[in-house]
């Protein structure tokens, strides 16, 4: 597991505390202190994954507290069958989709021409500058394939799993990804 | 990155790809939430937690409240189905009422009440056939009852007249001996009273008054009569309540 939360706070150091799907039942039994250590390991790859949806911060906060919201109201109906990271992103993306059906929906033709217009990179790009391309890169896909890319890349979560909390099949996810990968490696290494 | 499945080359490129992707990634600049959200989530989560825990802490209340009213409910139902269930037997319910003279009669009665509850449930079956008969002869139980009752009380008052004269009576029987302990005791319990039923019965609690000096006295001498130590403490109780009272020749010895 090189990507998700486990990673940031190390095999061993996870292998001794409680897991996710524990701490959430415990928060659910109303211990406040295992929700504490809960957010603290989801916060920031919650929070990435609306800031990398929504160009704009405020929106992307909105969003980030109003599925935490979601999550502390609906904690007795969790259920420790499933991961909580696939639990929370599934509440997560639901609250995404339903923020785009109010405000004006993007299209994927429209962010695909963006996409075209922004990979332009003819120079050799340092790193950094590679960083902040990967990003614009990123923000530039169709919503779907952002959206499973950002699953992947912040999660970890399986195939499976990504398409559980989408409400796809892993065959959608699959290609999703594909054309994701492809786009920003073409783009890249122009 | 490991954690596609490998469904053939195709997945095997894919997670490669995906992998080398990751890196780059991880790179990237690691956007937080601003603190004061993080502030406003975690109170929310912990005041949606606490407003349950202070409904738990006082849920136990509840409990104890339901099971109080439910321990109290049923003791008024028992309490006051007793007397009604003694009376349908043909029953007294209320102790002889002489308080005293009449505790050997009293004894009798309660020993008659236990075992008529002993033998309650057998009564209850066959009360559903004879309601009628019961209902006609519990009348005429009772006030068989209460003559029993004036009997015996006659007779005891009888007994205590034989034994006005300590010389005379000679050792005393046992029931002698407990209604000198009654003497002594000198108690009119609050609980016999109450128990009382029939205006007769009232009347005759009232007549009862504590034993007077003289009847202490013969108390006393009974029980040295029978060879009972406490009659020298009762003497001596009885001295300093009355200290002035003379006392007969066979207590000064």
């Amino acid at each position: 597991m090189v990507l998700g939360v486990p990673r940031r706070i190390g095999y061993a150091a996870f292998m001794r505390e409680k897991t996710d799907e524990q701490l959430m039942q415990q928060y659910a039994k109303g211990n406040a202190k295992a929700f504490d250590q809960l957010y603290e390991r989801h916060r920031g790859s919650l929070y990435r994954y609306f800031r990398r949806q929504v160009s704009d911060e405020a929106t992307a906060n909105d969003l980030y507290q109003g599925v935490w919201e979601k999550m502390i109201a609906a904690r007795k109906k969790y259920r420790s069958s499933s991961p909580f990271s696939a639990w929370m992103f599934r509440i997560a993306h639901n609250h995404l989709v339903d923020h785009y059906r109010q405000s004006k929906p993007v299209t994927s033709v429209e962010m695909d021409t963006l996409a075209d217009q922004q990979a332009l990179p003819t120079e050799h790009v340092i790193d950094g500058q590679q960083r902040q391309q990967l990003q614009e890169k990123i923000a530039a896909l169709p919503q779907e394939q952002r959206n499973t890319l950002l699953l992947k890349l912040e999660t970890g979560l399986k195939m499976e799993e990504i398409a559980s909390v989408t409400g796809t099949s892993r065959e959608t996810v699959k290609s999703r990804l594909r054309y994701a990968v492809d786009k920003l490696k073409r783009s890249l290494v122009e | 990155m490991n954690s596609i499945h490998n469904n053939g080359p195709d997945d095997k490129l894919l997670n490669e790809e995906i992998e080398e992707l990751g890196h780059t990634y991880q790179q990237l600049s690691p956007e937080e939430p601003p603190e004061l959200l993080d502030q406003a989530i975690l109170n929310s989560a912990h005041r949606a937690v606490e407003q349950k825990d202070h409904w738990l802490d006082f849920g136990w209340i509840h409990g104890l409240t339901t099971a109080a009213v439910i321990v109290l409910a049923l003791s008024i139902i028992l309490t006051q189905r007793q007397p009604t269930e003694l009376e349908e037997n043909g029953l007294s319910p209320a102790a002889p009422t002489a308080v005293g003279r009449t505790r050997p009669i009293e004894s009798k009665s309660k020993d008659e009440v236990r075992q008529q509850r002993s033998s309650a449930p057998a009564t209850r079956e066959a009360r559903d056939d004879s309601q009628t008969k019961k209902t006609l002869h519990s009348r005429s139980a009772l006030l068989e009852e209460d003559k029993k009752q004036e009997n015996m009380m006659q007779k005891n008052m009888a007994t205590e007249a034989g034994v006005s004269s300590p010389t005379e009576a000679g050792v005393s029987s046992p029931t002698e001996l407990e209604f000198a302990d009654e003497v002594l005791s000198a108690k009119a319990p609050d609980d016999q009273i109450g128990m009382l039923k029939t205006d007769a019965d009232k009347a005759r609690a009232e007549q009862s008054a504590p034993p007077s000096e003289k009847e202490q006295l013969q108390a006393i001498l009974m029980l040295k009569q029978a060879g009972d130590a406490r009659w020298k403490e009762a003497l001596r109780t009885f001295t300093e309540r009355y200290p002035d009272y003379p006392l007969p020749d066979e207590l000064t010895d």
